[in-house]
């Protein structure tokens, strides 16, 4: 009796202490300061821990094993890596740990001591896999599980629901602990990695609030994206609020923009509302590649071939195909637009890493020590080696990040600027770009407050839409360097329509530029120059700019037809890691990767939509 | 006290240990030794085989499953009398194990008072130390508006500037005055090199050119609260966190310490 009334009073006050926490938060987040004209905040929200099963071997060799560990590393805590020391210099203002919804169960297992399932001899055999061949034998076997016919399915080892659910309450109780409104807002959120005919559509999942479902929707229940979301609608009819960010449309094999179902149905009004809605933005870069665009089929952006991964062609089979990039996909988007009202592709942009080595937000060029455990842990390694079934160690990059424009850092203000699309993505440094456009927008601002205040009162920010425009819109652009790198080079405004005849057009206006340019006589406008020293890997900040403002109008909008424009931000060239690595291991530069890089920010999308039609 | 003592997890589980222990040696009467297969474990068998092989078993299965139970207990029982157990490392290994990690489980739960927390930021101050936050106002001047920067300054200088430090300087979107700014979100807005600047320089009189991420900015620092011990109340959420985890560390040396107590240990000598 006595211990039955202490176990009922420890349940009691547990709850008690949940409760106050949550109203002390609902104060903490209340009373931080608002401001209207917002501030750029910096994170991710695509990382892996040791609770991804194709991460754990990443763990084993850096150290950091959980979301709790990822976290403090993205708050700025020095933490062991690959047996050094490592730090991400400066921290994040926000992170989501997403790790791999599949086998999340069989990871908890496999790192929990004690834990159902820890004997198994599969597991018993991972963690004594020590050589990176004996990984990859034990990688090899599991595989069989990962790549079903019919879908990933769980191996003979896994110990049930519950590991799984306790997995994911390790997820949660890390984002919990790490939030601190007003300076580092964390999400309870995952990766749901589904795998259909080879191509990569994986979604990253991000919720609101503590408002959770016991257990995450996984590509074990269905690789069927649209189950996916049919679930997250359940989760919305229960309270939550949830969103899916596609990323590495590069490897989507032409399915991330698709015309039809997963079976083969053309897709209709349902699907178009379910991904609209569900769907606010795409992951835009990450290690294995940038998704902007590619050379091979965007040859008049003379930005273009930026981080592309080339070598993602030579696994898998993922031939290039124009469907696979990003300004593709919004721009066929446009279509539905016209069509049924509705964008399917409506589509902000954001960052990530998708490093499997626990180091959230770790992306800074001159700082890079790999992403996939002891497939790249090493200088050698990044030089001559491959990850595994995706690309050369090479071809990789540190990541990207999100920057978003919220009134406060709080899960709130973070999750809704998702939401409403006013975020962009950095290919890694902290670059704050802004974008407005409306047909009153006073042009060639010289004021960046002033600037900012007209957008939000006579126009709208990056990620809106106009409808029934009557006249030429304005832009107004404001871009200003990382407090901490290199100067900025031009910004550009990408212009993306579709024609009378349904086809797909685009534009690229340089807006505003450093060092007193001119256009030259082809339309061009001159590079701006190069201060990389390769011997050491240095750069100056003699060339470029620290913040360029401006404004574009475009005479020759056609109000009947529905066009996006969005702005990218270059910086000045600096080294890229593989010249940073050459310089610190006293290695001969690479050969067939580039030396120097031009970093940059890209806008979301501002839309436009003629006057609704009535719809058949 | 008292109370404490009754909320110490360890005790719990040390408790209920030596509760566990009793029962099973007082039941333990017979000298037959017992080996049951529980419906349970007949559950959790079937329950594995169809998990799978996505079918239930068979009778036979059944009976196949219970006869490799029955043998996997009758060698384990039979093993520990001829005392194999005694010198397999990774049989005692898994039990430790085992033993940590319900420990462990059981301390999670721990909510540290103000007063422990109070307690511990004493003994560890130097882990907690806080960077400079300021108030402080500047004017910013961006190099490439200007062609003669240093004679834009000594303009600048000329002017009263507490009164016009706002409508002076160069467009930046930035506000011109800050207060309760921690060094590193100084960081954040102006740079690394910004906020250590910043540290360097007197304060209640214009100064600079100070060098920022973004050019340069005269600075009038108000107030200053220079580096310093953080108290509860600035570190309370990490604090909170550090707790556990050396609780945690305590917990797991004192679980051995008492059984160091309960136990005869010895190390022989070498020759």
């Amino acid at each position: 009796m006595i211990k039955l009334s202490m176990i009922t009073s420890l349940v009691l006050s547990t709850q008690l202490l949940a409760q106050t926490d949550a109203d002390s938060i609902l104060k903490l987040e209340h009373n931080i300061p608002s401001n209207p004209l917002k501030n750029a905040y910096f994170g991710e929200t695509h990382m892996h821990t040791g609770l991804s099963l194709d991460a754990l071997f990443g763990m084993t060799a850096t150290g950091i094993r959980v979301p709790d560990d990822a976290y403090r590393f993205a708050k700025g805590e020095t933490m062991t890596v690959s047996g050094k020391k490592h730090s991400i210099g400066r921290p994040l203002d926000f992170a989501a740990v997403t790790d791999h919804a599949e086998y999340i169960g069989e990871s908890y297992s496999a790192i929990t001591p004690g834990a159902p399932g820890y004997d198994s001899a599969e597991l018993k055999d991972l963690r004594n896999a020590k050589t990176f061949e004996a990984q990859m034998r034990w990688y090899g076997k599991f595989s069989v599980n990962q790549r079903g016919k019919d879908g990933p399915t769980h191996p003979s080892y896994y110990a049930g629901a519950k590991t799984t659910q306790s997995a994911w309450k390790m997820a949660i109780d890390a984002a919990k602990e790490h939030y601190e409104p007003g300076k580092f807002t964390t999400f309870a959120a995952y990766e749901y990695s589904s795998v259909v005919r080879g191509g990569n559509l994986h979604r990253n999942i991000l919720f609101r609030d503590m408002n959770l479902p016991d257990q995450p929707f996984s590509a074990i229940e269905s690789t069927d994206e649209t189950k996916l979301w049919k679930w997250m609608e359940q989760q919305e009819k229960k309270g939550s609020r949830v969103l899916a960010i596609p990323h590495n449309s590069n490897a989507g094999k032409g399915l991330m923009f698709p015309k039809t179902y997963p079976d083969g149905r053309a897709i209709d009004e349902r699907y178009l509302y379910l991904r609209n809605h569900f769907e606010r933005s795409i992951e835009m870069m990450q290690v294995k590649g940038n998704s902007e665009v590619i050379k091979e089929f965007w040859l008049n952006d003379e930005m273009a071939g930026f981080e592309n991964a080339s070598s993602l062609k030579n696994y898998s089979e993922r031939t290039p195909r124009k469907e696979n990039y990003v300004r593709w996909g919004v721009i066929e988007g446009l279509k539905y637009q016209s069509k049924y009202g509705v964008n399917p592709f409506k589509l902000g942009f954001n960052g990530g890493t998708d490093t499997h080595n626990g180091t959230m937000g770790d992306v800074a060029e001159d700082n890079f020590i790999g992403a996939h455990g002891p497939a790249d842990v090493s200088a050698k390694t990044r030089r001559e080696d491959e990850v595994p079934a995706w690309l050369l160690a090479k071809d990789e990059n540190p990541g990207s990040l999100t920057g978003v424009w919220a009134e406060k850092n709080t899960r709130g203000a973070i999750w809704d600027a998702f939401y409403n699309r006013e975020i962009f993505v950095t290919s890694g440094p902290r670059i704050k770009v802004r974008l407005f456009a409306g047909e009153n927008l006073s042009k060639n601002p010289s004021d960046a407050k002033q600037m900012v205040e007209d957008g939000y009162t006579n126009g709208v920010p990056m990620g809106e839409t106009i409808v029934g425009l009557k006249k030429a819109p304005t832009f107004t652009v404001w871009a200003q360097k990382d407090a901490d790198g290199a100067n900025l080079d031009r910004i550009q405004i990408i212009k993306g329509w579709v024609d009378k005849e349904g086809k797909q057009q685009e534009k690229i206006i340089n807006v505003t530029w450093s060092d007193k340019r001119s256009i030259d006589k082809n339309g061009k406008l001159p590079k701006v120059g190069n201060t990389v020293d390769l011997k050491t890997a240095k750069y100056t900040n003699k060339i470029g700019s620290s913040m360029l403002m401006g404004s574009f109008t475009d005479k020759e909008f056609d109000v009947t037809l529905p066009t996006l424009y969005y702005a990218r931000v270059l910086e000045i060239p600096t080294p890229r890691w593989s010249t940073y690595d050459a310089v610190r291991n006293n290695l001969p530069l690479l050969k067939d990767v580039p030396a120097v890089i031009q970093e940059r920010a890209w806008s979301s999308p501002i839309w436009f939509t003629p006057k609704l039609k009535k719809l058949k | 006290m008292f109370k404490r003592i009754l909320q110490e997890p360890l005790l719990h589980f040390l408790v209920v240990g030596s509760l566990l222990f009793f029962y099973l040696s007082s039941t333990d009467t017979e000298t037959k030794s017992q080996v049951t297969i529980s419906q349970g474990k007949i559950k959790q068998l079937t329950a594995q085989f169809t998990k799978t092989r996505q079918r239930t078993p068979s009778d036979e299965e059944l009976d196949a499953l219970i006869e490799n139970q029955i043998r996997e207990d009758l060698a384990f029982e039979h093993g520990v009398q001829m005392g194999l157990v005694e010198n397999d490392s990774i049989i005692k290994r898994r039990v430790q194990q085992k033993i940590e990690f319900m420990l462990n489980d059981s301390i999670g739960s721990i909510e540290p008072s103000l007063e422990d927390l109070e307690t511990y930021l004493t003994t560890h101050k130097e882990q907690y130390t806080i960077e400079p936050v300021y108030a402080f106002r500047h004017i910013y001047i961006n190099p490439e508006q200007h062609d003669d920067v240093n004679a834009f300054i000594l303009e600048l200088q000329s002017n009263n500037l507490d009164k016009s430090y706002r409508n002076v300087g160069d467009s930046m979107m930035m506000q011109s005055e800050f207060v309760d700014i921690s060094t590193a979100h100084i960081a954040r807005l102006f740079g690394r090199k910004f906020s250590k600047n910043l540290d360097a320089i007197s304060l209640k009189r214009w100064q600079g050119p100070v060098k920022s991420g973004y050019g340069v900015h005269l600075v009038y620092i108000d107030n200053k609260i220079p580096k310093h011990l953080a108290t509860l109340e600035e570190v309370e959420t990490q604090l909170r966190r550090d707790f556990r985890v050396d609780a945690q560390k305590k917990a797991v040396n004192s679980f051995y310490d008492e059984l160091k107590v309960q136990y005869d240990v010895k190390v022989e000598e070498g020759q």
